[in-house]
């Protein structure tokens, strides 16, 4: 047992005591560990309620040109996961909001399920998202996940269709909603149906949904607000911190602010 | 479903690269896979160097111009073959053949060559 016994509840809590949550997502080591705990830090002042913490990895499919490039400087700056654990641990009492990692399965599989998940929940690590992992596949991860009280966050995407009710049913933390076809990275313009996928996703589940993948600006997010129960940006923050580098921590804290009162307006 | 990859001790897909634009992936199928974890199947590796002096001894000796993927075979076959009785017969497959790899190999020999 670990302070971390139930990263799904403490989620789920956030989402409660909130109303709607903004989603944070950076890379880790991006540009290097010491700023990238800066740039966290000053996400959550601005009013960041969760943090996703991209972990660096060689074939990271589901990320457009932005992100890649996020995890090219990141392994330039010679980022393992030792490092990232310790950064995660020494945010413990610091950070209030619930910190996940997002990652691909095979960073995870090498390390081993068991010695990884009860990592995550001794640093006090909430949740993971692993977005090459299918849900057909996941059960050989959910025993370790359950197992340390890491949140394992599933997504749903305009075509999953009729997959939908099984994700959603089996869903804990939160879902993530998946805006578009394609990989993330900043979209002018979202076009999926996202009200009907939504209501099919409500049909089979209470846990919180988040939409991600192309959201940027505080016009979308506060759309997306009325529709959803939370909003998660990463490339547009991606981008803040590869313009301004040490300047980035002010940005960040007035960009999470601007996305937070456009959320809270709805 | 799993499979074996060149990969680092953190999980890392290394960066390959081979003379042959086919073989140039990381991993392997599924099918390989089996064979490898069954023990029905076994896995060596040849050098670009030894798959394009393959290329020309079977072009030279027999008029067949293997692909560069075949040639890897090739390759092995002739390191292979001294250690068996005289009485022994190889059998090689050839997937492909290798008019449409004559450019690579001139350029891997120092050609300044290249498509249309």
């Amino acid at each position: 047992m670990t302070d971390n016994q139930n990263g799904a509840a403490r989620i789920t809590e956030v989402f409660r005591a909130c109303g709607k949550a903004f989603i944070a997502y950076l890379m880790a080591g991006d540009p290097d560990l010491a700023q990238t705990r800066a740039s966290i830090l000053a996400l959550a002042r601005g009013g960041a309620d969760i943090i996703e913490l991209g972990l660096p990895f060689s074939d990271p499919i589901a990320e457009g040109e932005t992100i890649q490039a996020a995890n090219l400087r990141a392994f330039a700056s010679k980022t393992e996961l030792s490092g990232i654990f310790e950064l995660a641990r020494s945010l413990k009492g610091e950070l209030s909001a619930p910190l996940l990692f997002m990652t691909y399965l095979n960073p995870v599989f090498n390390f081993g399920y068991d010695a990884f998940f009860a990592r995550c929940a001794a640093c006090g690590v909430s949740g993971i998202i692993i977005p090459d992992l299918p849900f057909e596949e996941q059960a050989e991860v959910a025993v370790y996940t359950k197992k340390h009280g890491v949140a394992l966050i599933t997504l749903v995407a305009p075509t999953s269709g009729p997959r939908i009710a099984k994700i959603a049913r089996g869903a804990e933390g939160y879902l993530y909603l998946v805006s578009s076809m394609g990989v993330t990275g900043v979209r002018g313009e979202i076009t999926t149906d996202l009200p009907a996928l939504v209501a099919e996703i409500r049909r089979h589940t209470n846990v919180p949904v988040a939409i991600g993948f192309g959201v940027h600006s505080p016009e979308q997010a506060g759309a997306l607000s009325s529709l959803a129960d939370g909003v998660i940006v990463g490339s547009a923050i991606v981008e803040l911190i590869a313009r301004h580098a040490a300047d980035a921590p002010k940005i960040l804290e007035a960009y999470a602010r601007s996305m937070k009162s456009a959320m809270e307006s709805k | 479903m799993k499979s074996y990859f060149c990969q680092d001790g953190a999980g890392q897909i290394s960066p390959v690269y081979s003379i042959s634009a086919g073989l140039d992936y990381p991993g392997i199928g599924p099918e390989h896979a089996a064979l490898f974890t069954t023990g029905r199947a076994e896995y060596v590796g040849i050098t670009d160097d030894e798959a394009v002096e393959a290329f020309y001894s079977l072009s030279r000796t027999e008029g067949v111009i293997p692909a560069i993927e075949s040639a890897h075979a090739v390759a092995f076959a002739e390191k292979f073959a001294p250690g068996l009785p005289k009485d022994e017969g190889i059998i090689i497959c050839l997937s492909g053949r290798g008019d449409k790899d004559v450019a690579a190999i001139a350029r891997y020999k120092g050609e300044n060559l290249y498509d249309g």
